[in-house]
């Protein structure tokens, strides 16, 4: 074990008995549980679940849905091919823009959400420019979900807002072809509750 | 498939996860059990911040339990295999979140070992001066939690608290391989143990 350190120095003498003894129980456990390791190169970046991949499929879904998922790719990159035109604010080649309105929760918000073209790996890269969202309070985010049946059903990335506008890059992994024509929302997330329940910006009616 | 979640065998006093205090929350407002909740729903964010708070807790688990590297490297990625796919299994009203990740990175560990079939790298009690099994689990549970919560430190306080503890280095050794003042040096460590008090407050109580 690490010779402990001597607490004294560490922390003074003129420290009031309280706060000396809550120190001092942080300073036992720091010595107890010894040091922690380092991890190798190999731990440095993320170790993606395969799993994570394809985060809606079943396993025995997988490889027919992965098919399906190719030709769409496939014919989504044809359309775009003949479609690309667009607000683009980067270099980002987009290939659909979806116009989102506030809700009665949040009337004076509005939004456009830029959809790139899909990297080879199958990333969709995604550009949201809102404007008029409130600010929430501390511990409360605003989530972008795709939504099947009108419902949000997976997370696209969250974003905090300061100030009226904000632009926000997101990326995208799922087929698109499993949800809603353009059917993207975004929801107010409080400290409580994180669940997808309060919409405020929903797409406009073509 | 899942991961049966078992609650760890040795928790802090008390015993049960309803008493292991509040999950402590990081700048944005995020607890652990936020993140694994997000995770559930899917959220690569999430599951990339929870990797950055438990790499190092998880690794030394693993590293106890196993006492190899590369299989303690190999762990983690299992570990974080199985919380991506039993995340939908954690329920925040029991409790907090890193007990959940405990006990989800103890068993990955431990059944990767038994499939395997390779022996445990632990040594067989042998002897009355060994720790009970009851002892090494808190021991284990115990640097758990330390080590979740350096993660929660400022990159500036962990520095000085993991020189200090585990470099062996004096204050003003710390001052001279940092390059900052002494004052500054003592006003972090004073900070981080302040801080680390704060985030092990269920092991404290």
């Amino acid at each position: 074990m690490t010779p402990a350190p001597d607490f004294d120095d560490l922390v003074g003498k003129e420290v009031p008995d309280e706060e000396r003894a809550r120190l001092l129980r942080a300073h036992r456990l720091l010595v107890e549980a010894g040091p922690p390791p380092e991890l190798s190169p190999e731990l440095d970046s993320v170790p993606w679940p395969e799993e994570s991949q394809m985060p809606l499929l079943k396993p025995k879904q997988r490889r027919p849905l992965l098919l399906a998922a190719a030709i769409a790719t496939a014919l989504g990159i044809g359309f775009v091919l003949g479609q690309a035109t667009g607000p683009s604010s980067s270099s980002m080649q987009t290939v659909r823009v979806v116009k989102l309105a506030g809700t009665e929760l949040d009337s004076d918000a509005r939004a456009t959400l830029e959809l790139g073209k899909a990297d080879a790996s199958g990333n969709w890269p995604m550009i949201l420019h809102a404007r008029g969202l409130q600010q929430l309070p501390e511990g409360g985010y605003y989530d972008l979900y795709l939504t099947k049946g009108g419902k949000p059903v997976v997370l696209c990335g969250t974003f905090n807002v300061k100030g009226d506008e904000i632009i926000v890059h997101f990326s995208a992994a799922y087929d698109l072809s499993h949800f809603d024509k353009d059917g993207w929302v975004i929801t107010r997330q409080r400290p409580q509750n994180h669940e997808p329940t309060e919409v405020v910006l929903r797409p406009t009616p073509v | 498939m899942g991961v049966s979640v078992a609650l760890p065998a040795a928790m802090p006093r008390g015993g049960s996860r309803e008493t292991t205090g509040e999950d402590p929350r990081d700048e944005r407002g995020l607890t652990d059990g936020d993140l694994i909740s997000r995770v559930a729903r899917r959220d690569a964010n999430a599951f990339e911040l929870l990797y950055r708070r438990f790499a190092r807790p998880v690794f030394g688990l693993a590293l106890r339990r196993l006492g190899d590297r590369m299989r303690a490297e190999d762990a983690v990625q299992e570990t974080f295999a199985a919380i991506w796919r039993s995340a939908r299994t954690y329920r925040p009203e029991r409790g907090p979140g890193a007990p959940w990740l405990y006990a989800v990175a103890r068993n990955a560990i431990v059944d990767r070992s038994r499939n395997r079939s390779e022996p445990p790298a632990e040594a067989p009690e042998a002897a009355s001066l060994e720790p009970s099994p009851a002892e090494r689990a808190e021991a284990s549970y115990v640097s758990w939690r330390v080590h979740r919560a350096l993660e929660g430190l400022s990159g500036n306080e962990r520095d000085v608290i993991e020189l200090a503890y585990y470099a062996e280095l004096s204050q003003s050794e710390i001052a001279d391989f940092l390059g900052i003042p002494l004052g500054t040096v003592k006003t972090r460590t004073r900070a981080g143990l302040s801080r680390l008090a704060d985030l092990l407050e269920g092991e404290l109580q």
